[in-house]
Parts: structure tokens; sequence; C-alpha cells
């Protein structure tokens, strides 16, 4: 006589850190969710302010700047910054707040790229090799170590020589190495989930690989990949800088602040410092924005951290 | 403001000027023997000079290295000019238009240094070294003597060149700091090749005492120099700085006694910005201007469409905004170039000379926009600009200026970026399915920016080019050895290229050579021979 047990699809440990987090983004009152979430992670909401101003200046690039990223101003080399330029112009007479506005683009694309291309890489490296373990998880842990014993500057340097600089290929050499990284964190969340009992009860009552990790692994370990992503779109957008800052990244004559920084930027910081200045400044702040975004996020989906005051 | 060629005549009579009057200086002042003198290097990739085209390599064993000519120096040279002298050769004779004879010098002794120990130099030496030259795997620059059938020993001291057609550069490639060193067959037998720092042992007027990789070079002087008295200065460090602001700092602090950039000189970019702080820390500096041979141009696949039409190439030439170029990457100085660099005074034909090719240099989009019509294409056509950056912010810049440029009448270019190993692999020698941008080395002679770029079949012709007319103009110049008339077929060949326009050629930059006021006897000009220039100049410290 056989008894029916009644699974549960979605189980504590997940619950509880859904419930919480509804308190905080996702509750009735959002306005108050935001004010609390305001006053209690200040600069988590500073960073989320930068990231929504980058993703406007992003997107609707063409309508904020005055100029377009390559318009060459007559008799306007090297203007400081004025009424008429807000943040100067460059060596070849462009109007540096429209470069600096369009630069947002390739920033946010490489980061948001970057960080969705190594999220699912790590994710699937990550949660197969916790969830199956064994010789498997040793072959995979193995080449992970390898992967990681490189600077990642070498890996990606190598890379972006046999592929060529150019928008992809960044994003395909960032995400490899990103991916290397979070794969191993995801693997230690998947394996403390994996054994979980309810984890055992799914297996016991036959549901298979696919059904456990789709329906009770990757929910669960939705928090960590999170926080995993925000921090590294600030990893990625300086990463991007310098890979344009060693003339590796986006041809000009788009504009890449990294690669603004390092051409022109540097080589009149003398006469015209807000050629340096400014990208500078662009770069520290979205790295700034999304870290702080991330530390934020982590706090607050983290049940660990959650109302330790951190 | 371009640098037009009355100002270049100005500049080159500064230059004389400055020329007649320094070796009176000279004359009355006793040259000092002794001192240290610091320049900024480059890390050579290694010191074979048979095995590399690397300027690194062929700078740092110019110091040590002799050849059979060599290029005059000194304060009387005006920059951009290459009269030819003997190094080891003390004489030679062209009894016909194939043969040369070389009479060395006589008690040359190698640098008292492993496996050779201070023997002396035989002809043997320089057959040997000629024939490695020619032979050995993997030399870029043996096409300089191709012209070469044999070379033999006549006797311990007399060398017969014997060519397979008359070739009237082939002094000039022997005097050429790319071309033959002449080294020791011991010590390529000991090494199996040259690239080591311990295999540097030549007959030049310093030996390398020291080589740390990425740090420095440190030479002392040659005490054998087959000539008397010379080198005067001591010991020269070499620094390897790889870091623009670095150098900047250490030159104004007063490390450098020569510009820092290639060859000797500092960038205008950076001598605006601190020339008013030099003049205060070190007052004393000298300087020369003179054009630069380095010219970048656009090649493009002129055996296929559009590229094929003579009017689309022409359009694309009247595009470029060549003065706009100037004022934005070379601070305003720069030298307009024909199809040789305006550098080359003697070679490069003027301006007012070029004939009906001298329209295509101006800047009128508007006419470009009728050719481009003319021709097919009255909405322009897309293409791919393959491009590396050489670490050069100049060459980024003046190719987003280009890209602009021609973007301006129609023709929409996607930047092709490379890595620098793969663009020399590719584009540099023609592998590429639209349009190259890029620098060209800054030869000494005319015949190697030609022949090599206009030829057909030769390896650097980037651009394709199948034109029968320039071909044997090209060979008759290799065969004319009145100088006058090999000038006026230059010329020839210069006008018709114009008009061709097989590669659009962009201005150059004017060097600024400056070096530091108690180095005298010293002349600036281009090359590698730094060692050549700083041979027979002396320190007054």
């Amino acid at each position: 006589m056989s008894t029916r047990v009644e699974i549960p699809q979605r189980v504590a440990p997940a619950k509880a850190a859904g419930a919480r987090g509804r308190a905080w983004i996702g509750g009735a009152d959002t306005l108050r969710a935001l004010g609390r979430f305001v006053r209690r992670k200040p600069l988590g909401a500073i960073g989320a302010v930068i990231v929504v101003v980058l993703l406007v200046m992003a997107v609707f690039a063409e309508r904020i700047a005055p100029y377009s990223y390559d318009e060459t101003i007559r008799g306007a080399r090297m203007r400081a910054p004025s009424a008429a330029h807000w943040l100067g112009t460059d060596n070849l007479s462009r109007d540096m707040w429209s470069r600096i506005v369009y630069g947002a683009r390739v920033s946010i694309t490489v980061g948001f790229a970057t960080v969705g291309m190594a999220v699912l890489l790590a994710t699937t490296v990550g949660v197969s090799s916790g969830y199956f373990g064994g010789a498997y998880d040793l072959v995979v842990q193995r080449v992970v170590d390898a992967w990681l014993s490189f600077p990642y500057l070498v890996i990606v340097l190598s890379v972006m020589a046999v592929l060529g600089p150019g928008l992809f290929n960044v994003v395909l050499s960032l995400a490899i190495i990103i991916a290397a990284v979070n794969s191993r964190v995801i693997r230690g969340a998947t394996i403390a989930i994996a054994q979980g009992t309810y984890v055992e009860a799914a297996r016991a009552v036959g549901c298979g690989h696919t059904r456990i990790i789709v329906r009770h692994i990757l929910p669960n370990v939705a928090a960590t990949i999170i926080i995993l992503a925000t921090i590294g779109l600030g990893t990625a957008i300086l990463a991007e800088s310098a890979l344009s800052f060693l003339g590796f990244g986006v041809p000009p004559p788009y504009p890449a602040w990294g690669g603004m920084l390092s051409g022109s930027g540097r080589t009149y910081m003398f006469r015209a410092p807000w050629m340096a200045i400014w990208p500078g400044v662009a770069i520290s702040l979205a790295v700034f924005g999304f870290n702080m975004l991330g530390d934020a996020l982590r706090d607050v989906l983290d049940p660990r951290l959650r109302g330790s005051g951190r | 403001m371009n640098l037009s060629r009355r100002h270049l005549l100005k500049l080159s009579g500064a230059a004389l000027a400055g020329a007649s009057m320094a070796p009176a200086v000279a004359r009355a002042q006793t040259p000092k023997r002794g001192g240290t003198l610091a320049i900024r290097t480059w890390d050579p990739p290694h010191f074979d000079p048979f095995q590399t085209i690397s300027y690194k390599s062929h700078i740092a064993l110019s110091f040590t290295h002799s050849r059979l000519l060599r290029h005059k120096a000194g304060p009387s040279v005006v920059p951009g000019t290459f009269p030819i002298e003997g190094d080891l050769a003390e004489s030679w004779t062209q009894p016909s238009e194939t043969t040369y004879v070389f009479k060395l010098r006589k008690g040359v002794r190698w640098q008292n240094k492993p496996p050779v120990n201070g023997r002396e130099l035989t002809a043997d030496d320089v057959v040997f070294s000629v024939n490695h030259f020619l032979t050995v795997q993997g030399n870029a620059n043996a096409y300089m003597l191709k012209s070469v059938d044999k070379v033999e020993a006549l006797d311990k001291y007399t060398v017969k060149f014997t060519l397979k057609e008359s070739f009237v550069w082939f002094l000039d490639m022997l005097a050429n700091p790319h071309a033959v060193a002449i080294v020791a067959r011991e010590v390529v037998d000991k090494h199996g090749d040259l690239k080591k720092w311990e295999s540097v042992v030549g007959t030049g007027p310093w030996m390398l005492d020291s080589y740390r990789p990425n740090v420095g070079l440190a030479y002392v002087r040659n005490p054998n120099y087959f000539q008397s008295g010379l080198p005067y200065i001591d010991r020269i460090e070499a620094t390897v700085d790889e870091d623009n602001a670095s150098r900047m700092a250490a030159f104004l602090s007063g490390k450098y006694d020569l510009g820092w950039e290639f060859p000797g000189t500092i960038n205008r970019v950076d001598w605006v910005q601190i020339k008013d702080t030099l003049k205060q820390k070190r007052p004393k500096l000298q300087t020369v201007e003179f054009p630069s041979p380095v010219m970048s141009h656009i090649s493009m696949r002129t055996d296929q469409k559009p590229f094929s039409d003579v009017r689309v190439r022409q359009a694309m030439s009247l595009a470029i905004d060549r003065k706009a170029i100037i004022e934005a990457v070379f601070e305003g100085v720069g030298a307009m170039n024909p199809a040789v660099p305006a550098a080359l005074k003697e070679w490069s034909i003027p301006f007012d000379k070029l004939g009906d090719g001298a329209k295509y240099y101006r800047h009128d989009p508007a006419e470009a926009k009728r050719l481009l019509a003319a021709a097919g294409y009255p909405n322009g056509f897309p293409g791919t600009m393959c491009f590396t950056t050489y670490g050069s912010t100049i060459l980024v810049d003046s190719l987003q200026l280009v890209q602009k440029d021609l973007k301006a009448v129609g023709i929409d270019v996607r930047i092709d970026q490379k890595e620098y190993g793969a663009y020399i692999a590719t584009c540099f020698y023609g592998k590429f399915d639209s349009m190259t941008y890029g620098p060209q080395t800054g030869f000494l002679e005319p015949d190697n920016f030609l022949f090599g770029q206009y030829y057909p079949e030769e390896l650097k012709n980037q651009s394709h080019i199948v034109d029968n007319k320039v071909a044997e103009m090209l060979v008759r110049q290799r065969r004319t050895f009145d100088q006058a008339k090999r000038r006026e077929i230059i010329y020839d060949i210069q006008r018709h290229l114009a008009t061709q326009q097989y590669y659009v050629q962009m201005p150059s930059g004017v060097y600024i050579a400056v070096w530091e006021g108690a180095l005298k006897n010293y002349g600036p000009n281009m090359g590698y021979d730094y060692g050549g220039r700083l041979m027979a100049a002396w320190l007054d410290r």
C-alpha cells in the first residue's frame, strides 16, 4: 500500500527569502518600500540613481547629447568647459559631454552583455558541477582552477589577440573570465541546496535531474546569481575600460571611456586636463554606482545578512 | 598651418646655417674624451640584425657594429640628406655598371670579446656577412641586396660585388643601417644565431657592456676602434622606458641627453606642453626641426571594384582635408607628401612641379562627389578599413578624421581594427578586402618608397598595383646613374602617381630633434644610426 506524500514546490529557504524580499522591493506600497530602502541603504540608493542615469544616457544618447560623438565643431579645438560645451572639447574639436553620453552606451552594453553571458555560463557550470558532484565535479573544478590561476588580463589579452578588437570580442573575453569566478560561488550554493531535505524528497518521489534543477535548485540560487550579476557589472565596465585603455576595446571613432582616457586624454593631459578627467570620472561613477547597488542588493537578498544592520 | 615647401626650405636653411656655424664652434673647442651620455631606448626583441626589421634591434646594434659604408653624420649634414662615406671600406670603385670593388681599411680589429678576441677583420668577414644576410632564413631586409649576384674576396682587404643588373641605389643600400651589419663567422658558429646579447660583437665604436631586459643597455667605449681617438664618449646608458609620462618627467629632470622619441626627438604635442618648463629647467637644450619621412596612407584593392576606377581613388584623395589633419594631430605644423615624402628633400617633388595631379591633394568634397557619381557611385559605397593603432594617438586621431572625411562624400568606412601582429601579417602585406590605413617605414631612399609599393607582385605592393607605365619608370630609374636624370624620372613617377592615387597619402609631422647643449658636434638626422651620429660627438660638462 503506497502512501502519497505532498512535496512542496518551493520550500522554506526560498520562501523565506521571497517573503522578506517582497517586504523590501515588491510589497503593496512600493513607494514606502523604496523610502525604507533609501533610508537603510543610502549608498545603494545613490548607486541605483547612477545606474538609472547611465541607462537613460545609453538609451537616449541621441536626444541627450547636443552633438554627435564624431562631429567636429569648427574653431573649437580643446576648449575648456563652458556654457557652450559643458565638459569642454577634445583635440579633434568634438564635444566632450556628447562623447561621454555616447560612451555610456558602450559601458552599459558591455556591462550587461558580459554579465548576461557570464551568468549563463557560470550557472550552467556551477549548478551542474555542484549538483552532480563526483568525477564530473572534480574534472570541471580543476579546469576552473586552471582558468582562475591566470591573471585575468593575460587571458583577456590573449583572447583579444586571437579574435581581434571589437565589441563582441570584448564581451566574450570578459564573460569567460567572470563566469569562471562566479561558477565557483554558484557551485557552493548549489551544493548546500542540493543537500536540503526537499531535494532529497523530490528525488525520492522520482523527479528527474532536470526537474530538480529547474524547480528546486535554480530558484534557490537565484539570489546569489542576482548579487553576482550586479557586482559583475561594475567589474565588466572597469575591465572594458582597461581593455580600451590598452587599445583592445571598441574601435574608433565610437567613444569608450577607457579609450578616451588612454588616447588623447593622456596625451593632452597637461594642456587640456578635462580630456582625461571626465572619462575618468565617468568610469569611477559607473563602477561606484553598480558596486553600491550590488552591495545593497546583496544585503537585501541574502538572508544571512538581512537584519544585521549592515 | 601646414608646412609649405617654402617653410621646408626655411627649415633647411636654418639647419644649414646652424650646420655651417656649428663646426666652426666645434673646431674652436678641443673635443673632450669621457663622460656618459644617457638616452631613452626600446627593448630589442633580440640582437640578430638578420632576423628582424625591428628598429629596436637595429638602433641597439648601431653602436656596436660597422657596415661597409655609412651615412655621413654631424652638424654639417642637412637632415633629410644622406651623403655616403666609407665605414669599413676605405675606398671603392665601380669598374662597370654591375661591378663594385671595395678596399677595406687595414688593421680593423673586432671587439675584444670571445670568440673573436680582437682578431683582425678581413674581406672574408664581409663576404660571410653579405652571404649570411642574403641566405639566412627569415631576413625580411634581404630584398635590399636582391640585385647581388655574387660577392667575393679578391684578397685580404678587397671585396668585389657583382650584380645581376644595374642598381644605382646599391651604395645607398649598403650604407643604410637596415642593411648588412658586418659580423664574424665565429660568433654565428658559436651561438647558432645572433639573438643573444652575448653575441653582440662588432667593430663599432662602442661595445655592449650589459643588457637587462626591459630595463636598459649600457655601452662602453671600444678602445680598439679603427678611427683613432673616436669615439669621445666613454659610456652610453640607454634606458628602456615605455611610458610617455615617465619619459617626459625623466627628460624634464635632465635624465636624457636626447629627445626621447625616435630618432632623438620630442613629439610636437608633448613639446608644446613642456617647452616653457624646459626653457627654465634646461636652458641649454638645442633643437632642429625637419619633416618626418614616416607618412600614413590609405591603400586599397585597386584590382577590384570600386577602387579599380581611377575616379574613385581621385575622389578619395579629394575628400581628405589634409590641412585639418595637420592642425588637429600635428599641432598645425606638418608637411604635405606626394608619393616620395617631403622629408627626402632631394627626391620628393615640390607640389608646384607636380602638374595636373596636384589638384587631387586639395580638399574638395564637391568635386569628390562629382567624381564618385561619374564613376557610378552617386551615393558612395561602404567599405572596411584595416587598421592597428601602433600605440599611437596621432595615428588613431588621424584615422578618425580620415573616416569622417570619407563619410562626408558618401564612403561609409567600418574600421577593422586588428592586433599589431595580425595586422603586419595580413594588411601590411596587402591581404585585405577593401582598404587599409597605416604608416609606412620611414625609409631613407626613394627607391624603397617607390619600388616596393608600386612594382607588380612586390611584397609591399599593398594596393595590388599593376601599372606598366610606372613599372617601366621604376626599373629605368634603377638603371640611371646620372643623378639629375634619375631625379627627373622619379619626379615623373610622382607626377604619374599623383593622377592615379593608388595610395592616398597623408601629411607627415615635423620632427623636433632635441639634445643637451653639452653634447657637441652632434647633428640629428633620420634613420636608425644613433651610433653613427654620436660617434664623433663629445660631452662638454
